[in-house]
């Protein structure tokens, strides 16, 4: 082999070390808007027959966004209302995705400012309709979100309302389905409380002992609250349905108990 | 005279013997042909090491998917399988249509194709072997990247993947022969139309739905587009339906069973189409 080809080797390697390290600019780290989502039609077209697969890569580079190449930009700068608009196009790509809605509730739900908040607390309400009984458990996080962190009692009780009137209590746990139970106490409704609470009971939803005796204990905690204010109407009433539970709550004590030395 | 026979009667009926048994003899020896050229083409599949690229693709995609899936906040499995068969199976079906478009331009220009048919072999009994030999690497490819993903889908729904990625490969195997015989043993113009065509199935059915939608405007351009859009999915196989990624990250095995039929019936017809047209394409070229 000539030797000049192995001179032309070294030096053409040479100029590329030399052209990538001193004439190329270095990268530079630069934040970038999140732009709008393109249209349902065009990100369908882009997966290729795979939508599934397209939402997870989609959400992927979403859930990056708060931290690109070198720069960390925190989710409050972020648009919310384009954050929300790509959150729908991700579940448009794929209805049974949980990740877009873990992602609204419990990354740009907990961002630290009340309006963006709001937006994804609503946007995860507006996707919970769609499919109540597959989205209860973002929806239930979302509530609670409203009530203890937005502080808008409101706001979390009409989530609560729908929590308990679009699901199946075959399919979601009791304590989902209680939130508007205790949202009331908590706004001293003490009246529609019980009367929600004793109702569950009777009707068998709530079935685990450990729940049972729970629900069981708070209903005497109304009791009690009801005396104190003078509710007597109401106590007299909720006094009779406690009475309706005793035997159901004898049984389920028992149960409690043997599961209890079970442990 | 033996046996009442009439002499000529006897003539016709040992002519007669003589040209079915000619008949089955040619026929028996052009299946063992066939199967010959059958073995040579997965014999040079093997030697271009197409399984060693499968088994290096497979490592690099475990990996790959083993990031992004950590990457990912919740739905960490989901995410790795979307990923892995993603891309396992557009990575079959290129290595297939690579396989396909250079054995069959090698042979043209290495004048192989010349000494198969100057042998006693007929055209189609070649076309037959040698689509049998991409078929069984169709099968071992695809069975490669699905051993892969037991690690990471239950056994059923990568069963089916797996019986769904062969019939793609097996597809496009066929059509990718039927490119490279249309467009004169061009790899370049052969793989590109090959891939064009890939792609268009997989898209047509979106497409289909778009052009129904009702973000168009309804003008005659639309509905012209429409028109040729509808047409063309009457001839390309839906190939949306194969291989679906989400049977294996929802376990779906129920759905991928159920459109399996429907996929090798699909494969069946469709190659039966191409590669009808491929043999009346190489049947009249003059070779």
């Amino acid at each position: 082999m000539p030797w000049f080809l192995w001179a032309l080797l070294f030096f053409a390697f040479a100029a590329q070390i030399g052209f990538s390290r001193s004439v190329l600019p270095p990268p530079e780290a630069k934040a970038e808007e999140l732009h709008a989502p393109p249209g349902d039609a065009a990100l369908r077209l882009s997966a290729l027959g795979e939508p599934p697969v397209l939402a997870r890569l989609l959400m992927l580079s979403l859930q990056g966004y708060d931290n690109q190449k070198g720069v960390s930009v925190p989710l409050r700068n972020l648009d919310y209302a384009v954050v929300g608009e790509w959150l729908e196009r991700i579940v448009a790509l794929d209805e049974r995705a949980e990740y877009p809605h873990f992602s609204a509730a419990k990354i740009y739900g907990v961002v630290n400012d009340d309006n963006r908040r709001r937006l994804m607390i609503e946007w995860v309400w507006r996707q919970f309709v769609k499919a109540p009984n597959e989205r209860w458990e973002w929806m239930a996080f979302a509530t609670n979100l409203a009530h203890y962190v937005l502080k808008d009692d409101k706001l979390a009780l009409a989530m609560a309302v729908e929590l308990r009137e679009k699901t199946d209590p075959e399919k979601v746990p009791a304590w989902t389905r209680q939130l508007e139970i205790f949202f009331r106490e908590n706004a001293n409704e003490y009246e529609a409380a019980a009367e929600m609470l004793s109702r569950q009971l009777l009707d068998g939803e709530i079935t685990d002992p450990h729940e049972f005796v729970f629900a069981y204990d708070r209903l005497e905690g109304m009791l009690e609250e009801m005396t104190k204010r003078g509710e007597i109407q109401s106590r007299e009433h909720l006094a009779r349905e406690l009475r309706k539970l005793e035997s159901l709550r004898e049984k389920y004590l028992a149960q409690f108990e043997e599961l209890q030395k079970g442990n | 005279m033996r046996g009442g026979y009439e002499p000529q009667t006897l003539f016709a009926d040992r002519a007669k013997e003589r040209k079915t048994q000619t008949a089955m003899t040619d026929a028996r020896s052009g299946i063992a042909h066939g199967a010959a050229i059958a073995q040579y083409t997965l014999l040079e599949a093997l030697k271009n090491r197409v399984l060693f690229i499968a088994l290096i693709f497979t490592f690099i995609g475990v990996f790959a998917a083993s990031f992004v899936g950590d990457v990912a906040v919740i739905e960490h499995k989901r995410v790795e399988i979307a990923v892995l068969a993603s891309s396992y199976r557009f990575c079959a079906v290129f290595v297939m249509m690579i396989l396909v478009a250079s054995t069959i331009v090698r042979e043209f220009n290495d004048k192989c194709l010349e000494l198969y048919l100057s042998l006693p072999i007929s055209r189609a009994m070649y076309f037959a072997g040698k689509l049998t030999g991409f078929y069984i690497a169709g099968f071992a490819l695809a069975a490669v990247f699905s051993a892969a993903l037991l690690l990471y889908a239950p056994a059923a729904a990568v069963g089916a993947w797996f019986a769904s990625l062969s019939c793609e490969l097996i597809l496009m195997a066929t059509v990718t022969f039927f490119c490279v015989l249309t467009f004169n043993q061009q790899i370049t113009s052969s793989l590109t139309a090959a891939l064009f065509f890939y792609l268009l199935c997989r898209v047509t059915d979106s497409i289909v739905l778009i052009s129904k939608g009702e973000i168009l405007l309804h003008t005659t351009g639309s509905a012209v587009i429409g028109f040729v859009v509808e047409t063309l999915s009457f001839v390309l196989p839906s190939l949306e339906r194969f291989t679906r990624s989400d049977w294996l990250m929802y376990s779906d095995s129920a759905a991928a069973f159920g459109a399996l039929p429907l996929i090798v019936l699909q494969t069946v017809v469709y190659c039966a189409l191409v590669g009808a047209a491929a043999l009346i394409d190489f049947s009249r070229k003059n070779i």
